[in-house]
């Protein structure tokens, strides 16, 4: 496309204007955020071991949510991920991380097929749920992304009211039957964001007028409001700031209860505060992506099986 | 690090800098300014000469002795049917192959070549569409000459400007919405309908008001398709088949080379009710697109 230039700075203009405000954190997540700021996390380490305190890891070996296998993606003659192969675990969250260019968000679009939508691109391989391959000629991949919900990079909240931005799903899907029924998945929608609080005597104003971060969970309860059972985020929190992060730091971590959560990011920190799991990938001269280690969070980072993971968190690339 | 003091105040060679902005920028607004007056002008121009044979009589009574008397009220009328038809027809058409363009079609050379050759449509002089407008319309499909051959010719120039401007505003809509609305298991053509095309709306309608307006004013393709001049015929929707093409472009035109004989002022008086017709159709097209941003931003159902 080739209006993508000007449409992006069109966005970041108009960010930029509708944000005077900024998420109000707890105090306790002040604390938090203190103790990072002043240090307290810039070991990875101490990080994963002090999340691990904090919360178990989970993550059920028996319960797979996803299963990949051999998978690889192709973009025209370019070859950008190759030979994955991993299982994703039920209601447990799986981190995937590696330097820019890895191939990491690459896959995560395989998961919803999002790929389907770009040009001369095309998925190899094997990549399941429940059994069935959802690379399949008889998988809607609109059916899909029903299930596979999907948060990005940017907050990209609809041009409309925040009721609205909710509404949106459930009554283009024609899930919520009354409007009574609506109001409902409204608000549980929006409370099981951590939303519900900050939006609920102005829900008729536009989504666009929310904060980076509140729009940025304005958009995963719009996720909710469907009901998937699979959430995929692409780098949520690249384009906020410390506060709103940790907020939705501490969304994912109270979601990944009852979802099964694949976050792809670049900040080892964070993959090592949210996630159960993690998936190392790195590409090489020919910028084709590879799985390198795939094991329970604390474990890779404390204690990679692979020189490349070693080098890779203890910041000697990437 | 030095004193504030010393460097905080403008060196002598910012000074200098700072002066070329100040001509740089007045000479935007020199040019700003030459762009608006001939606008005021001519609208003034207009205004005076034309207001004095704006009278009741001249709005709402059909002509008399072959319109050097009376009215052009049916000339009035028979313009807003040939515009609005043009509208109906190019609009739909327009906006659908726009659609189609930019959300559906694959993107390759072939699809370069079509925007490419649109792009250019809009570069077509007027006349050759009139040519074409006469070959098609009533040479092969054997129509009358009409009012539905006039505004389907000048549709048919419309057609370029709609689908170029409609293009752009549906490519302009950010990817992010659109990616956000399929991620939720909302089909493309939801997608198009629900969040695509209500972003690109009011660009959309500025192109069809700039398609429109050119449409009021053309002259050339109506004469060859057979417009003629102001005449007392029956008024009713039916008209656009049966009545021959009555629009205010071509009036003023064939007045103007009639030559002495008509009033001077019953000329001006024309170009100001011209004038009128396109600022009212500007007019509720704003009018519309502030409705729609409102909407949009609050309620939509």
């Amino acid at each position: 496309m080739t209006n993508d230039i000007r449409t992006e700075v069109r966005i970041d203009a108009g960010a930029e204007r509708e944000t005077p405000v900024t998420d109000t954190p707890t105090e306790e997540q002040l604390e938090r955020l203190e103790h990072r700021m002043a240090g307290g996390g810039v070991d990875v380490k101490s990080t994963v071991a002090a999340a691990a305190a904090g919360s178990p890891r989970r993550g059920d070996t028996n319960a797979i949510a996803l299963s990949l296998e051999d998978a690889g993606v192709w973009y025209g003659q370019h070859q950008a991920v190759q030979g994955v192969t991993f299982d994703i675990y039920q209601r447990a969250t799986t981190a995937l991380i590696g330097p820019s260019g890895c191939g990491k968000s690459t896959l995560l679009r395989c998961f919803n097929r999002m790929n389907d939508l770009i040009p001369g691109a095309r998925v190899t391989g094997k990549i399941t749920i429940d059994g069935v391959d959802i690379m399949g000629k008889d998988v809607d991949a609109v059916q899909l992304r029903r299930h596979v919900g999907m948060v990005f990079q940017k907050p990209n909240p609809f041009p409309m009211s925040i009721k609205e931005n909710i509404a949106f799903g459930p009554k283009r899907l024609g899930l919520a039957k009354s409007k009574s029924q609506m109001e409902e998945v409204i608000e549980r929608s929006l409370r099981d964001a951590a939303l519900w609080d900050e939006v609920k005597d102005k829900l008729d104003e536009p989504g666009t007028s929310l904060s980076g971060g509140q729009q940025q969970r304005l958009c995963i309860a719009r996720v909710l409001a469907v009901k998937p059972d699979i959430i995929l985020m692409d780098e949520p929190c690249s384009a906020l700031d410390p506060i709103a992060t940790l907020k939705i730091e501490d969304l994912m971590r109270t979601l990944a209860k009852d979802y099964t959560i694949v976050v792809v990011t670049h900040n080892m920190q964070q993959a090592a505060r949210v996630s159960d799991w993690t998936a190392f990938l790195l590409a090489g001269e020919e910028r084709t992506g590879r799985l390198i280690e795939y094991s329970p969070t604390e474990q890779l980072f404390t204690n990679p099986r692979d020189k490349r993971t070693e080098d890779y968190i203890t910041g000697r690339f990437g | 690090m030095s004193a504030a003091s010393s460097w905080v105040r403008t060196p002598p060679e910012g000074r200098r800098k700072d002066l070329y902005q100040r001509i740089v920028f007045a000479l935007t607004l020199v040019a700003t300014l030459i762009v608006l007056a001939p606008i005021v002008i001519v609208s003034a121009y207009v205004l005076r000469e034309g207001a004095s044979a704006i009278t009741w009589e001249f709005l709402t009574d059909p002509p008399r002795r072959d319109g050097a008397e009376g009215g052009i009220w049916p000339v009035i009328v028979l313009t807003a049917y040939s515009l609005l038809l043009v509208v109906l027809m190019a609009v739909p058409l327009g906006v659908g192959a726009a659609v189609f363009l930019s959300e559906y079609a694959r993107p390759g050379r072939l699809l370069r070549l079509i925007n490419l050759t649109i792009i250019n449509l809009a570069g077509v002089p007027s006349i050759v569409y009139g040519l074409f407008g006469a070959a098609f319309f009533l040479d092969i499909l054997g129509g009358q000459k009409s009012l539905w051959v006039v505004s389907a010719t000048l549709a048919l120039q419309a057609l370029a400007i709609i689908i170029t401007s409609a293009r752009e505003s549906l490519l302009a809509v950010s990817r992010g919405v659109r990616e956000g609305s399929l991620a939720l298991g909302v089909s493309r053509l939801r997608t198009t309908f629900f969040i695509t095309l209500p972003q690109a709306l009011p660009g959309i309608i500025t192109g069809v008001l700039l398609a429109i307006s050119r449409a009021a004013g053309e002259t050339a393709p109506v004469i060859v398709v057979g417009a003629i001049m102001a005449k007392n015929v029956s008024l009713s929707p039916a008209a656009v088949i049966n009545e021959r093409a009555q629009v205010l472009s071509f009036e003023l035109y064939g007045r103007i080379i009639e030559g002495i004989g008509y009033p001077e002022d019953r000329k001006w008086g024309i170009a100001l009710v011209l004038l009128a017709v396109v600022l009212l159709f500007n007019l509720s097209a704003l009018f519309l697109r502030w409705r729609i941003s409102r909407l949009g931003s609050v309620r939509r159902n």
